[in-house]
């Protein structure tokens, strides 16, 4: 953009000078310096870092292309509109404005002198203002595509996050179930199995002698197989555990430990049959839930977050609820996007709400 | 063929979300509902499928034809009913009509006799001659919608057109919506009055922050929430009660007694109010008030927002 | 089609439009009325321009001197004074210099006139009174070369009408016909109201998205409603112009077509700047102020309610002060050198608010 700018004014400063000579009135003494001190002001706005000496450096400009319009050669007013179009568009925005003011010069100027300046203000204005729209726009395409490659690692980073998780969590679930397994095995179905070798055990050794009373331990050890067996059968039926237990612990321990951490009060409220979640929904319900009240505890400022769970007869809904400020136009971002998504795999919507406080309410379809 | 098709369509005003991602299907000869709080994106969504505002993104179909490559002829066979009343004060009531109907081709005697038809159908044609100005509520809400009707479009837009009118030309309204419906148009009718939408509709849209919430007739959006309907009496003469009896009544799932109080719930889909009358009539119990606490539209949306339809 | 239905519906109403009558019609026509009749006095006063100083030179020598003389006998009395230059150099420095309003001289092929720029009532004075002059001279010398008895007739004809023209350089313009031009070119201005509720006016009723739902493309409802309004500005103004005419007598000289084609021009300058206007401004009353101010600050530096003298600076950044001139130079001088200019100079204007109305018309959705 600057050295756009430069350009243009050394364009506009080559005409100036080329007419000049060309003209020889006079001696070219008062040209030179002016066009001197204009280019240490230019070059010192191209070096300075500072706003406020750019700025300075604006305004001097200006100042000295008025003077030297005046008091040295009327040509100098072409560079104006240049120079006061890098001091006006600090101050005023609109196009039309600053066309206006760029303008304004050409009452103090001959008719002839006028047109010209006229056309070099508007040309420079149009060019200036499309090459700074364009460059604005090209910083916010750049701008945008950070953010985008930035959302992009999250997600990617979030991703291979999950997959950890999930591989993981299969992992501990075995472990858990074994151990659960071993632990019903050795309890009931070892005793059982111990009796009932005892028994057979003694009735071998007795065969010989009382044949009567080995038939007696046998029976007992029958029994007590067949005891064993039917232990098996309950154990395996008892250690399929109820899903939603798992489901509800989870969110029940999370919004435990979120409440301990952020000091907040967080009831949590079910109603309804909880047994129809399946335990995919469960997935979506407790991973919502859990950005709900993050999100919550980021922006909102509340003093209490409620959630309830509530099963109605075809939809499952979830409420994360807060009292705190709320947001008239709600922008969406990556956590809602996510909620979104992640209901919308079961068929379910989420509805985002700030009008009363904040609240994110997912809901899920049943299917029976 | 479906009337319309709206598929994953999306508009953005700034930040602002008004219609995310919806998806609808209209097929011909419904009366459809959308039903949302005010700023739901109801009129957004309407105005889209009118061809006032382009979607963001998605694709709208009206006869199977996409509106975005096909914008004339899907003007021809839309009638929209504007929220507000659309309507020019100095020209006179038949003048209205005229000249919206004359923009969708309509000539000569075609055009004088359609507009007629429109005005007739709206019970305006005493008043053709009559300027705007002079008119009630009711009238001027007439008059809007007349001028949707004279170029007999196929389906017809209806935004919220009985805001702030008496109950009787309200009543007019909907018998007139129902007329058109049996005349074949199909319509899409949105409103945040509940009991409307569940008086005319045949099927119904719950729009909530520019989203569809639920979508379905209106016991299907009802069942969502509950399968049981409550119904309480305040009677005279318990003793006489016969539970037992009562309970033997086709679909009902309890009775519960309290004072003077008789709670029956029962099942949503059956229709057993007057068999339960008939039951206390002919015990000898007197009822003194009969409160049906089934659910309807607003609690639906209570129970899946949270919030009330009008607040 | 559809353009001229929604050309016709905006004529329709803008005539049932109470207001539209009222302020086009009855407003412009009170107030020239009292301004007219109650300045009358006032006005020969103000407008008086003082004694007007000619030079001339006859190198013709004698042949048309008795008609000279006559003529400049009848002027004096009319407070222009003529005097003997000694030659052509000497004339056209005096009038440079402002010493004198005019200077004529009288070649082997007619007269040439010299005024000062910088002088234009005077200027104009003279310049209205040779062009007459020269017309009857004209004919004079060809009646007098056929007939030379006929030529005591015209010596009369001839004393009459200078006589006649003096009068005129006195006076110029009655106090009616003053203000019959003044009123209506700037009720022609005032059509920048209707102009800025154009399109926001059909927003602002809800009617646009009626208009936009119909099978009509946009460029159709832009084209019909700026014809409509147009045109129904146009025939207020024109209204106005008869009535001011036939009841008031005002003097609209003899080149009537060519006063209402530039009227018809200054109201689509005006519809558009108040179009263009509607689509600057960020609200509607917004854009309403905006113009009231420019059509106050133009009526009043353009000499609407008083007259300006129309070579100050500010006179130039009125439209309408163009437009007057332009009308009393067609009407009092017979000079229609500025018509052209001024009708390109306010279509150009139109055109360039037009483009932006247009822009942003194509840009937005609805309009």
């Amino acid at each position: 953009m600057e050295s756009l700018l430069i350009i243009y004014k050394l364009i506009v400063w080559g005409y100036a000078a080329f007419d000049y000579l060309s003209s020889k009135q006079q001696t070219g003494a008062g040209f030179v310096l002016v066009s001197l001190i204009y280019f240490c002001l230019q070059l010192f706005a191209l070096i300075v870092r500072h706003k406020k000496w750019k700025r300075g450096a604006a305004f001097g400009s200006v100042v000295l292309l008025v003077f030297a319009a005046v008091l040295v050669e009327p040509l100098w007013a072409l560079l104006l509109p240049l120079n006061g179009y890098e001091l006006t568009s600090l101050y005023i925005h609109r196009v039309w404005g600053i066309g206006g003011v760029l303008l304004t010069p050409m009452i103090w100027l001959r008719p002839s002198e006028a047109k010209l300046y006229g056309f070099v203000a508007l040309f420079s204005l149009a060019s200036v203002t499309a090459a700074k729209r364009h460059i604005e726009r090209l910083e916010q395409q750049e701008d945008r595509l950070d953010q985008l490659r930035h959302d992009l690692y999250r997600l990617a980073r979030r991703m291979s996050e999950y997959h950890q998780y999930m591989k993981q969590s299969e992992y501990t679930l075995q472990l858990e179930e074994r151990n659960r397994l071993s632990q019903r095995i050795h309890d009931q179905i070892g005793h059982s199995l111990a009796g009932a070798l005892i028994q057979m055990e003694a009735a071998k050794r007795l065969m010989d002698r009382d044949c009567d009373k080995a038939k007696q331990l046998l029976e007992n050890a029958i029994h007590i197989s067949k005891e064993g067996m039917e232990q098996i059968r309950m154990t395996l039926k008892q250690i399929k555990p109820p899903l939603e237990q798992i489901g509800l612990n989870r969110v029940k321990l999370f919004i435990e430990e979120f409440s301990a951490q952020h000091h907040l009060p967080v009831p949590l409220v079910c109603k309804g049959d909880l047994d129809v979640i399946t335990p995919i929904q469960w997935k979506v319900i407790y991973e919502n839930i859990a950005e709900a009240l993050t999100n919550a505890s980021k922006y909102a400022e509340a003093t209490a977050i409620a959630v309830e769970i509530h099963v109605l007869n075809r939809v499952i809904k979830v409420e994360v609820k807060d009292n705190g400020k709320g947001a008239a136009k709600i922008k969406k971002g990556l956590g809602i996007i996510g909620m979104e998504e992640r209901a919308a795999s079961v068929h379910g919507t989420v509805i985002v709400d700030g009008t009363n406080g904040f609240s994110v309410t997912t809901l899920l379809p049943i299917h029976k | 063929m479906n009337m319309l098709e709206i598929k994953q369509v999306t508009k953005k005003f700034g930040d602002f979300i008004a219609v995310d991602h919806m998806s609808l299907t209209v097929a011909e000869g419904e009366i459809f509902g959308f039903l949302g709080a005010n700023g739901a994106g109801k009129s957004t969504t309407i105005h889209m499928i009118a061809g006032l505002l382009r979607p963001n993104a998605g694709e709208i179909k009206i006869l199977g034809k996409d509106i975005a490559k096909h914008r004339q002829f899907a003007k021809r066979h839309i009638g929209i009913v504007p929220q507000e009343i659309a309507i020019y004060e100095h020209l006179t009531a038949y003048e209205n009509v005229e000249f919206f109907a004359g923009l969708y081709g309509l000539r000569g005697a075609e055009l004088r006799q359609r507009v007629e038809e429109a005005l007739e159908f709206v019970g305006l044609s005493d008043k053709r001659k009559s300027y705007p100005k002079h008119f009630s509520g009711g009238m001027k809400r007439r008059l809007n919608i007349a001028c949707a009707l004279a170029h007999r479009p196929k389906l017809i837009i209806m935004d919220e057109p009985t805001v702030g009118i008496d109950p009787q030309s309200r009543n007019d309204i909907l018998a007139s919506v129902k007329k058109l419906n049996e005349m074949g148009c199909t319509i899409i009718y949105t409103s945040h009055y509940m009991e409307e939408v569940e008086e005319i509709c045949t099927r119904i849209a719950i729009i909530d922050h520019g989203k569809i919430i639920a979508e379905g007739t209106k016991e299907q959006l009802e069942a969502m929430i509950t399968d049981t309907k409550d119904i309480w009496l305040e009677i005279r003469g318990m003793d006489r009660l016969n539970k037992e009896k009562l309970q033997s009544i086709h679909g009902v799932k309890a009775v519960q007694c309290d004072d003077n109080m008789v709670k029956i719930s029962s099942d949503i889909s059956v229709n057993n109010l007057n068999e339960i009358v008939q039951c206390l009539i002919h015990d000898g119990v007197e009822i003194r008030s009969l409160e049906d606490k089934s659910p309807n539209l607003e609690t639906v949306f209570l129970a899946l927002t949270g919030r009330n339809l009008r607040d | 089609m559809n353009i001229f239905r929604i050309a016709a519906k905006e004529i329709k109403s803008d005539f049932r439009d109470v207001r539209t009558l009222f302020f086009m019609l009855l407003f412009p026509i009170v107030l020239m009325f009292i301004l007219g009749t109650a300045l009358s006095n006032a006005f020969h006063w103000t407008i008086s321009v003082g004694d007007v100083h000619v030079l001339y030179n006859d190198q013709q020598a004698g042949t048309l001197s008795p008609y000279i003389q006559t003529m400049i006998q009848a002027a004096k009395k009319a407070h222009i004074d003529f005097q003997e230059a000694s030659d052509h150099i000497k004339g056209i420095k005096a009038v440079q210099e402002g010493k004198a309003d005019g200077y004529m001289e009288i070649g082997p092929h007619g007269v040439e006139l010299y005024t000062n720029e910088r002088n234009k009532i005077k200027g104009s004075i003279v310049e209205g009174m040779m062009a007459a002059f020269v017309g009857r001279y004209q004919l004079a010398m060809a009646v007098s070369e056929v007939n030379p008895g006929f030529v005591p007739s015209n010596q009369r004809m001839h004393d009459e009408y200078i006589q006649e023209r003096s009068l005129h350089s006195k006076r110029k313009p009655g106090a009616m016909d003053y203000y019959a031009v003044a009123m209506t070119t700037m009720i022609a201005l005032y059509s920048a109201l209707p102009g800025s509720a154009l399109l926001r006016g059909e927003r602002t009723r809800k009617t646009a998205d009626r208009l936009l739902a119909a099978p009509v493309r946009k460029s159709e409802i832009f084209i019909g409603k700026l014809v409509g309004n147009v045109a129904a500005n146009f025939l207020c103004v024109a209204v106005v112009m008869l009535f001011s005419q036939w009841v008031f007598h005002a003097d609209w000289g003899h080149h009537v077509s060519l006063v209402w084609l530039l009227l018809l021009t200054e109201v689509v300058l005006a519809i558009s700047f108040g179009l263009g206007m509607s689509y600057m401004a960020k609200t509607e009353g917004a854009a309403r102020t905006i113009a009231m101010v420019i059509i106050q600050l133009s009526s009043f530096f353009g000499g609407a309610y008083f007259p300006i003298d129309e070579t100050a600076w500010y006179a130039h950044l009125s439209p309408l002060s163009r437009m007057n001139d332009t009308i009393f130079k067609i009407v009092y001088a017979n000079d229609l050198s500025r018509v052209v200019p001024t009708m390109l100079l306010n279509i150009g204007i139109a055109a360039l608010f037009l483009v932006v109305a247009v822009v942003s018309v194509a840009r937005r959705e609805g309009l």
